[in-house]
């Protein structure tokens, strides 16, 4: 044989492998760009950007057509984007910022954004905030912004307005049964009248339900908030849970009745076993009312599209007090970045009018997220889509008046997941009492309080 | 070792380099940092800050859900393997009689094993429905009222524990077929010739001689029953009200939602010992009987 013989072909072939795999393992070249085929000069010219987020670049929500335009508007840069699912991003994200490779800009959700701001994760955004007479503070909703600022420095720029306030109502059913159509002024007894008249029974079956609260969980129940109750002494610096807060009882008390005494509204286990939501439902025709975010409505237009409906905002509790639990992102920027003053345009543009514009029109589905720039809000962009049109858009940024978020504890996500979600369950499939399972969240939230 | 024998091992070490550092680096790297993780306090935010044995000590005197998911997680153990081995058994006999069909048959029984583990979660999620299920529809003709399978807090379990028994009885089976047919013909021939009717030949003779395929079955299907976590993350995330909250969930929870990685961590290596401690009892107890029997 010619060549190469069989063992130095073998040593060859093991040595390359060693190095192919110590190779894969080291880090990437900082100034690669990719698709950059130029030399070193060329790479030199182009900044990289690193934008991490849990919302999907699809043109749903129009991402893409807006980092196009960002570099198409920015010669010489290039954006990257690190798109991950919502359960997978923190795990990544941190993950990144323990080995010292942030992105430079990042969504952080509301819940553990005060970890990332205790930790030095975050730049403080206050000072660049004063710089453009355009891109201000008092340009977002105060209590969206409120909630990223810490010590009176702002950390994080929010993305929309999305409280969860919105009563989607099937026009149909209303209409077959003779009852007026929900409006601003509706309380709870209103409600409870109408879902009482729109419920169906057929035997033992129930062939149509009235009612269907999507999020529940009592420190985001809609009837926690609207009753006047809380879930601790304060949402920016909380020293004490109060679950045992009667309003809190009697709001959850009043959700557990629509499920299980005047049974117009499903279990959650109903849509828990087939991974369904109320949407899911509300589309098939078989539920009238049902309250949740816009962004059901953003992401899942053609199923509303399959009944004649109408929005309006979600009822105030019996002496008027208004109250909407609400989630949200921020975007930030890294303390560690080498791009702080592109990062920073990048999140001027995103979460300004231009990025919403051109988010807009790269949305195929004609329809988008309300923004908590007011600017944006105000414009033609948000208040003429979608089409077919929605009424009442402007329930989001009215109930931003309203909004709760959860409580800045350290140990709040901890406790959601292993207690209040677990016993708010528990009331929802009828197997404890409102009193008893609060009795467990006051208890176990006091112990996480005390650091124990 | 001459100068060819030596070169023919170098040749051998780099062949096996590549995988061999891939464990180290994947494997055997992480096994080690866990260990010290677990006697830190680390949120991956801020650099790990040493606690000794804290995590140990909040673990076992002040975690009501260390213990909880540890109850959860032997009564899964509980319910899965005892009656994963005697109906993948009851299988495995079925098709060693060699009856029109069987190929056909065992292929069907181990097809859950190559499915995807989620897929499968997804499918029996629909089944347990309690709106659409076919499980309700079934019930129903015999007049049983529907049932939330996933969301009573009393079903969720045993739930998840028929869907994995479903999943994993084509393994135990095929594992147990191999082992019928290793069972000498001549021995039952004997048997037959003595007088033992079917039942005293399965007790004492098949029984007796598929010890080592029971004693491989129970240690693998023990280990696997404690590391539960890809059902109960898809079909129930832990609830209702922790009702399915197994283990391994609750460290991914530490881990991953919580971003208690040395205390996760700590919960890893208490699990391992728990393995290990399980596993050393069977091999001692246990792995000496069942191969008795082949010496």
């Amino acid at each position: 044989m010619n060549g190469l013989s069989r063992r130095t072909f073998l040593k060859v072939a093991g040595a390359g492998s060693v190095g192919l795999m110590l190779a894969a393992c080291a880090p990437a070249s900082p100034g690669a760009a990719p698709g950059a085929a130029g030399g070193a000069a060329a790479n030199q010219a182009i900044k990289k950007l690193i934008v991490a987020s849990f919302y999907p670049v699809d043109q749903t929500a129009g991402w893409a057509g807006l980092v196009d335009q960002f570099v198409k508007d920015n010669p010489g840069t290039t954006v990257e984007t690190q798109v991950t699912s919502f359960n997978e991003y923190l795990p990544k994200l941190l993950t990144q910022i323990a080995a010292d490779t942030p992105p430079d800009v990042l969504g952080v959700e509301n819940t553990p954004f005060i970890q990332f701001v205790r930790k030095n994760v975050l730049l403080d955004l206050s000072p660049l905030l004063q710089t453009d007479p355009a891109f201000k503070a008092t340009d977002f909703f105060p209590k969206l912004i409120g909630r990223y600022t810490v010590d009176g420095k702002v950390f994080g720029i929010p993305y929309d307005v999305q409280p969860i306030c919105c009563l989607f109502y099937n026009k149909k059913h209303f209409d077959d049964a003779k009852v007026a159509y929900p409006t601003g002024e509706w309380k709870w007894d209103d409600l409870l009248a109408a879902a009482q008249a729109l419920t169906k029974q057929d035997g033992e079956r129930t062939a149509q339900y009235g009612f269907y609260l999507n999020e529940t969980a009592t420190d985001r129940n809609l009837f926690v908030f609207s009753n006047g109750g809380t879930v601790a002494d304060s949402e920016e610096t909380p020293t004490k849970p109060t679950f045992d807060d009667p309003k809190t009882i009697e709001g959850m008390q009043f959700w557990s009745d629509l499920i299980h005494k005047q049974k117009v509204s499903p279990s959650p286990a109903f849509f828990e076993q087939g991974g369904l939501g109320g949407a899911d439902l509300f589309a098939t025709g078989r539920l009238s009312m049902y309250v949740n975010g816009y962004w059901d409505l953003v992401f899942a237009p053609d199923k509303f599209a399959q009944v004649p409906f109408g929005m309006q905002i979600a009822p105030s509790g019996n002496d008027g007090t208004r109250g909407y639990a609400t989630g949200g992102t921020a975007y930030c920027v890294s303390q560690t970045t080498k791009n702080q003053d592109l990062a920073w345009k990048f999140v001027k543009y995103f979460m300004g009018m231009p990025g919403y514009q051109a988010a807009f029109a790269a949305a195929t589905k004609g329809i988008i997220y309300p923004p908590a720039y007011i600017p944006a809000y105000n414009s033609e962009v948000y208040l003429k889509q979608p089409n077919p049109p929605v009424e009442n858009l402007q329930i989001n940024g009215d109930a931003a008046e309203y909004a709760h978020f959860t409580p800045h504890h350290e140990r709040w996500v901890e406790l959601r997941d292993t207690v209040i979600i677990p016993e708010t369950q528990l009331i929802g499939n009828g197997e404890k009492s409102v009193e008893e399972a609060l009795g467990v969240m006051q208890t176990e939230a006091a112990k996480a309080f005390a650091g124990a | 070792m001459s100068r060819a024998a030596r070169q023919q091992a170098l040749v051998g070490y780099a062949f096996i380099a590549p995988n061999f550092l891939a464990f180290l680096i994947f494997v055997a790297g992480p096994v080690v940092a866990g260990l010290f993780i677990s006697f830190s306090e680390w949120d991956l935010l801020s650099p790990p800050k040493w606690v000794a044995l804290q995590n140990y000590v909040d673990l076992l005197t002040n975690d009501r859900l260390f213990w909880l998911s540890l109850g959860h997680t032997i009564y899964y153990a509980l319910l899965t393997v005892p009656a994963g081995i005697v109906i993948s058994l009851a299988l495995a006999l079925l098709l060693n009689q060699g009856l029109f069909g069987t190929r056909v048959y065992r292929t069907l029984f181990f097809i859950p094993v190559v499915a995807s583990s989620i897929a499968v979660a997804l499918v029996w999620k629909w089944f347990y429905n309690g709106e659409f299920g076919v499980l309700n529809w079934l019930l129903s003709w015999f007049r049983i009222p529907p049932q939330n399978w996933l969301t009573n807090s009393q079903l969720a379990m045993p739930a998840i524990a028929l869907t994995v028994i479903w999943k994993t009885m084509g393994y135990n089976m095929v594992i147990f077929l191999a082992g019928l047919q290793d069972v000498p013909q001549s021995l039952l021939e004997a048997a037959a010739i003595d007088g033992a009717n079917s039942r005293q030949r399965f007790w004492s003779v098949t029984l007796p001689l598929l010890r080592p395929q029971l004693f491989f079955v129970l240690v693998v299907s023990l280990i696997g029953a404690f590391q539960a976590f890809d059902m109960v993350y898809v079909m129930t995330a832990g609830g209702p009200g922790n009702a399915t909250l197994v283990y391994n969930y609750y460290i991914w929870q530490n881990a991953f939602q919580f971003f208690k990685m040395g205390y996760a961590s700590a919960m890893a290596y208490i699990l391992f010992l728990l393995i290990f401690v399980i596993t050393l009892f069977q091999v001692r107890y246990l792995g000496k009987r069942a191969y008795y029997e082949l010496g």
